[in-house]
């Protein structure tokens, strides 16, 4: 396979952020030749996929299902008024490629499935978990597991959020922490304010771009939780189940992909 | 037994059932199982449950000035 180069507008474009304390050329091309998953392009999703565009991603395949609808303006903002009744993958292609055109984005106005999950996440370098359900989280797990992806785990509710990265066979998989959904979670009935959605975005992508390039400390086996009503941070060490259904039995004889 | 004293920070939708950062008086060495009966939390849910910032099961014994974190599985995206 051949690694792309930086062209001089690539270095041009993202001369502030090779100045970052320990952040390469070879970091960049790393996050120029990546593949993120992207499920969910909500509020947080799709500030996920904003910020990985803008720093240079190779390629974003986005996965949601739906059209966009007034209410969901609080917080996507990768759409835009005008298109209420639109296709929302469609919308946030054409935002993206509005911000950064050199981006490749592939779009599926579908839900993660147990059947589908695997296909969608087989040739990406990590997957970002930010579906408003537990079953698409629980699948997007799975085959995270499956295909030894790492994956990016952010959810909220009201103020606060949680956020962990998973690299399968070494770190705590969705499953490992959380066993059992919540029956009474309503998909669309979650109260949010579009900042907070935005902020757990942020970190999702610099989440994704450490795992991508190596650059930093990701959160392995920490779980960061953070509530914005009193701006209360707090990270907690979160450790694998060997029992776990789902990534217990992973014996790990070769490297993630990353 | 002796009493003891630990504070409970609740996460995500179990916030609102008391005051954050709330101090609760139990017994020295009772579970954080007998403490979620004590608030009255579904104890047939499922919940993450850290003591001073470690993981921890639900038979983890609480001690004077541990801090329990109660946090459920939340999904808003």
């Amino acid at each position: 396979m051949m690694i792309p180069q930086l062209s001089d507008k690539d270095s041009e474009r993202f001369k502030r952020q090779l100045t970052l304390s320990g952040y390469t050329k070879d970091h960049q091309i790393k996050l120029k030749s990546s593949t993120a998953l992207i499920a969910g392009v909500g509020g947080v999703g799709g500030t996920t996929a904003l910020y990985l565009a803008i720093a240079g991603i190779g390629r974003l395949k986005l996965v949601h299902s739906g059209v966009l609808t007034s209410s969901n303006l609080n917080r996507q903002i990768l759409m835009t008024e005008g298109w209420i009744g639109k296709t929302r993958v469609d919308c946030a292609k054409a935002t993206i490629h509005r911000i950064a055109s050199g981006v490749q984005v592939d779009i599926y106005d579908e839900r993660m499935t147990m059947d589908n999950s695997a296909a969608f996440v087989s040739d990406a370098n990590v997957a970002v978990s930010a579906r408003p359900n537990f079953p698409e989280r629980c699948a997007l797990n799975m085959a995270c597991v499956q295909h030894k992806i790492p994956m990016i785990e952010g959810a909220m509710f009201d103020m606060d959020a949680y956020l962990f990265s998973i690299r399968p066979g070494y770190t705590p998989c969705f499953h490992c922490l959380f066993k059992d959904a919540d029956s009474r979670w309503q998909e669309l009935e979650f109260p949010v304010l579009g900042a907070l959605s935005g902020t757990l975005g942020c970190m999702m992508a610099i989440e994704a771009i450490k795992v991508i390039t190596g650059y930093g400390q990701p959160l392995f086996s920490r779980m960061l939780l953070y509530n914005l009503s009193n701006m209360d941070f707090s990270t907690i060490a979160i450790h694998r189940d060997p029992a776990c259904p789902v990534c217990g039995a992973l014996q790990v004889t070769e490297g993630v992909k990353a | 037994m002796n009493a003891t004293t630990i504070t409970v920070k609740l996460f995500g939708t179990l916030r609102g059932r008391m005051e954050s950062d709330q101090k609760v008086i139990i017994s020295d060495n009772e579970t954080i199982h007998t403490v979620i009966e004590r608030l009255s939390i579904d104890p047939q849910a499922w919940y993450l449950f850290s003591v001073n910032g470690q993981q921890a099961g639900g038979d983890t014994q609480l001690h004077d000035g541990d801090v329990l974190m109660i946090v459920p599985p939340i999904s808003g995206g």
